[in-house]
């Protein structure tokens, strides 16, 4: 699993250019799937027999784009203007590393040194407008030969293992879900299942939305990456969800009110199969479940994620432990009876 | 025969925070079944009924959810933490009673040493009176969901309050005039529809399933007659049915707009004209189903919507209702 991980992590798909990551999942299946298709915005339609057929078809889902940034102008003196594609804290972006384009031109995100700054500076997040990536070029048209305003990038952070269970890399939001579909993609299911990877979450779950139009479900279940703030700074409830307390079983997030039945059965099966499972303490975040469960006449949706550190920043932690708990609680419930769901 | 005051007391007697509509889905379906109408449930939740006909298929649509909270942690005195479901003013939560759905009784009270100002969903919690963790826990889980507790009052003048008067008016015309339609060719469908208050997520899928060739939306409207109100508007109370124009998330279809007004006109039916520019309603996702639905609405004014103590004038009510029953019976609405 760390191997799979850790080679998703490092492949380049901001929203919008998830085409690296589609080549390595489309190499990857291709001795398991029974039919692969793609549709025009860029989801990846993978189909998987099993043993019998489902009168009511069930989609599992993640996304393979990941936050990054968009450059948007280019200045006299061959800095990068930019813009974050989907949600990024600015106050993390300062500093790092960034790689651009195909070509992954390396840039720095700098700042004005410590020392020229003003007490006042130092209180407040310096607006995006103040913030540019650096590429090392002197003046505009060196810096053209490199980059083009409308080229794509994502951060430039290494894979790490953490401890003894931990890992730290860009991107486990949500290439862990997309993992854990491998892995099952790999397995004998007990029914015929539609693995979706989709484009464009991080900027509004577009994908999602022809992806569930096209397999058109009647179950859903999404595997994402979450919100862990279990930091020292985060008490009680303002924690959200935990590292090492295991899956966190979907019931409501700023996008969906999740189904309540398949909640409880995916608690029933992690209570039986002695699994650790949460569920998130605030009401925050959203998913790709929140195009999926009002497709068409709606789609029972449930979801289970990987509670996940500094989300949406160059270096997410994330343990290990949780993604194999989620892969447990979502093969079991992909390989539940007809009926089981059904209830 | 249920008046449609008797149906309004009936539904704000249920609990059906969004999300959580299975209770009021219930009490409806029983008066439908009891007036011979046939009904269904579809995956989000929605009860859709229908009453034949060979005519054009109408959509009616008054969504069953109220705002409400969902408890999201429970910590070691045995306080409720929670967030809303649904757009709650932090202003309406200091010191009001709740009802989870298993019955366990709370009040929503604050953290004292946060100003007033800078109070947030985080700074507020439910006591349950439990005396720790572990006694809560026994009562309230995190994923339980409450709702404020209180009963439909009458004031003087034939006004009324209760806590869900948004939506409990719509789904009462909506239901009222299904059930006593006497002639109409129509192909009517009433879908009573979930989660509207958290995005109305509900209103897209039945819209899909029934599609239909028009809809009108029974919701509730500003009334925009208190003192000192913030914004503009002509919605009043007692001023009668409220024919939507225009609300934050749609324009209504003008043939609807106008054939409401004339149904109004032609029976003597109270109405005044909805504009609003905050809130939107259904209308917005019912239009912009599949290929388009041309959609419009009538709604009612109500005073301090989203709090406890939502207040309306029955007279309105009345009118909503009558103004439906004649467009539906003239089959006033040719598109």
């Amino acid at each position: 699993m760390i191997e799979l991980l850790k080679t998703l992590c490092l492949i380049d798909g901001p929203s919008g250019c998830e085409d690296a990551v589609r080549d390595f999942v489309r190499g990857y299946v291709k001795e398991y799937a029974d039919e692969i298709k793609e549709d025009s915005i860029g989801n990846l339609f993978v189909l998987k027999k099993g043993k019998k057929r489902r009168q009511a078809p069930l989609m599992v889902c993640a996304h393979m784009d990941e936050v990054g940034i968009i450059v948007k102008e280019i200045t006299s003196d061959g800095y990068l203007k930019f813009d974050f594609v989907g949600g990024v804290d600015r106050r993390v972006a300062i500093g790092k590393r960034v790689l651009i384009g195909k070509k992954r031109i390396p840039g720095v995100i700098g700042l004005k040194a410590v020392h020229l700054t003003t007490k006042e500076e130092r209180k407040k997040a310096p607006k995006l407008s103040e913030l540019c990536i650096d590429i090392g070029c002197e003046k505009k048209s060196s810096a053209e030969k490199l980059v083009s305003p409308g080229d794509f990038g994502v951060f430039d952070s290494p894979f790490k293992a953490l401890g003894e269970n931990r890992i730290k890399a860009r991107a486990i939001d949500d290439r862990a879900g997309c993992a854990v579909m491998l892995k099952l993609i790999g397995e004998e299911l007990s029914y015929d299942t539609w693995f979706v990877f989709t484009v464009q979450e991080e900027v509004g779950c577009r994908g999602a939305v022809s992806a569930a139009y096209t397999v058109n479900p009647e179950f859903a279940l999404v595997l994402e990456s979450t919100t862990a703030a279990d930091i020292p700074s985060s008490e009680g409830a303002l924690r959200v969800c935990s590292l090492g307390n295991g899956a966190v079983i979907g019931c409501m997030d700023g996008g969906t009110i999740y189904d309540k039945k398949l909640f409880a059965l995916l608690r029933k099966i992690a209570e039986e199969k002695g699994m650790k499972w949460q569920m998130k303490s605030r009401v925050a975040g959203g998913t790709d479940a929140k195009s999926i469960h009002v497709s068409r006449n709606g789609v029972r949706t449930t979801s289970l994620s990987v509670p996940t550190r500094y989300i949406h920043s160059p270096s997410c932690v994330a343990d290990v432990r949780d993604i194999e708990t989620v892969l447990v609680l979502a093969r079991e419930f992909i390989n539940c009876e007809e009926e089981v769901l059904n209830a | 025969m249920l008046s449609i005051k008797d149906i309004l007391k009936k539904l704000c007697a249920t609990a059906s925070p969004s999300g959580f509509e299975s209770e009021t889905a219930k009490v409806i379906a029983e008066m439908a079944e009891d007036a011979g109408l046939s009904h269904s449930t579809d995956a989000l939740g929605n009860l859709i009924i229908h009453r034949p006909g060979v005519g054009r298929r109408v959509l009616l649509d008054a969504h069953m959810d109220t705002i409400g909270f969902l408890a999201t942690f429970i910590d070691e005195k045995g306080f409720v933490r929670f967030d809303a479901l649904g757009g709650i003013s932090v202003c309406e939560l200091h010191n009001i009673p709740v009802k989870f759905l298993n019955g366990t009784r709370g009040v929503i009270s604050y953290e004292q040493k946060t100003e007033l100002k800078d109070r947030k969903m985080s700074s507020m919690f439910i006591d349950i009176g439990a005396k720790d963790e572990k006694t809560a826990r026994e009562a309230v889980l995190p994923g339980d969901a409450a709702y404020f507790d209180g009963e439909l009052r009458e004031l003087s003048g034939g006004r009324i309050f209760a806590p869900y008067l948004d939506n409990r008016i719509g789904c009462a015309v909506a239901l009222h005039t299904i059930m006593n339609l006497k002639k109409c060719d129509y192909d009517v469908y009433a879908v009573f529809s979930v989660q509207e208050e958290v995005g109305c997520r509900g209103a897209k899928t039945a819209a899909y399933a029934v599609e239909a060739d028009f809809s009108i939306v029974l919701d509730v409207t500003d009334s925009c007659d208190t003192p000192c109100f913030d914004g503009y508007g002509e919605t009043g109370m007692g001023g009668g049915a409220a024919i939507k124009i225009m609300d934050a998330a749609a324009i209504a279809h003008p043939s609807i707009i106008s054939a409401l007004v004339d149904t109004a006109e032609k029976n003597d039916i109270a109405y005044q004209r909805d504009v609003i520019t905050a809130g939107g309603t259904d209308t917005g996702n019912i239009q912009l189903s599949r290929a388009g639905v041309p959609t419009g609405g009538i709604s009612v004014p109500v005073r301090y919507i989203h709090s406890p103590c939502e207040t309306a004038d029955m007279s309105d009510i009345e009118a909503a209702a009558k103004l439906l029953r004649c467009a539906l019976e003239t089959q006033s609405i040719i598109l």
